[in-house]
């Protein structure tokens, strides 16, 4: 079974580098400035609602 | 797509009761596999209208296009099992997401990040494990087939958020989401993973159900949330919700 940092690199990495050119190097920082700024920010989250209820914010899945 | 094995030896070999079951849950694989295509569909329109990376878009529409094809093949399995052809089930009706207090925008980008990021991300990682519990020479092929599209349908969501065309302010509402994306499917899968046979079916792509649902866990600890932090999204708040977790 391939490790999880074979699937992060298969999808995220050579996924990001289709659009942003991050490459191969998973340590490499991007250098969008939106990027940057997003890194910087603090800001509250969003309550998650229990049971069912949270379940509206759910995708279709393939199982 | 190579040509699939005519015949498995491991399907003619099980047991009845098994094949039965398996039958069942190809089917009803199939149908999901419809219903994420429309979802798809629904997502690379929504993209489009993001004017979303060119990149991204092609990849959405292969990915929507790509669905119904995997439904043959679950299909095909569910035929094998049963013995049997197999009908094409109905198009079940699919609605996406509300986020309820999301804009206009943000919501499309959280279908994304929701579709894209998260689910087919977590496929991925469910896909590698049955795989990984797959004997026979269809069962494996398939599995193989399908994982490899996974693989590609993962990436428009990582493609987009990569992408400069997804701005500061909309990074910053994705990362506030994320906790709330990430329980909602996680849960998604859990309550699926536990309609499957809890001890699974050996050598048929179907682990135990324990084992599947730590790797839906696994997969947003360590490619999910590191992978919305390396497109440039804020994965704080994802990373305390998933500390805060009860172990399984």
């Amino acid at each position: 079974m391939p490790s999880a940092k074979q699937l992060f690199h298969a999808i995220v990495i050579v996924g990001a580098a289709l659009t942003a050119g991050c490459g191969d190097d998973e340590s490499k920082p991007s250098t969008d400035a939106g990027m940057a700024d997003a890194s910087r920010v603090i800001d509250a989250a969003l309550p998650i609602d229990g049971g069912a209820d949270a379940r509206v914010d759910a995708m279709v899945i393939i199982l | 797509m190579k040509a699939l094995p005519e015949r498995d030896p491991t399907i003619d070999a099980l047991a009845p009761e098994s094949r039965s079951r398996l039958a069942t849950i190809w089917a009803q694989r199939a149908e999901s596999e419809l219903a994420a295509g429309v979802a798809f569909a629904a997502v690379a329109r929504e993209l489009r209208e993001l004017d979303a990376d060119p990149v991204v878009l092609e990849l959405a529409d292969q990915a929507a296009a790509d669905e119904p094809r995997h439904a043959e093949l679950c299909l095909r399995l569910a035929a094998a099992y049963a013995g049997a052809p197999a009908a094409t089930p109905p198009p079940r009706a699919v609605t996406l997401p509300e986020h309820a207090g999301a804009g206009d925008a943000l919501r499309k980008h959280l279908h994304a990040a929701g579709m894209c990021c998260i689910n087919e991300s977590i496929a991925c990682a469910f896909i590698e494990v049955c795989l990984d519990d797959a004997a026979g020479p269809l069962v494996r092929a398939i599995h193989r087939e399908h994982l490899s599209d996974e693989i590609e349908h993962a990436r428009v969501g990582w493609a987009h958020f990569a992408s400069p065309r997804v701005d500061a302010a909309t990074r910053r509402e994705v990362a506030r989401w994320l906790p709330r994306l990430l329980s909602a499917n996680l849960e998604n899968w859990r309550s699926r993973i536990a309609w499957l046979p809890a001890d699974g079916i050996a050598g048929h792509a179907l682990p135990p159900s324990a084992r599947c649902f730590e790797a839906a866990r696994a997969a947003v600890r360590d490619v999910i949330i590191p992978g919305f932090a390396h497109v440039g999204i804020d994965a704080a708040h994802a990373a305390a919700w998933f500390a805060s977790l009860r172990p399984q």
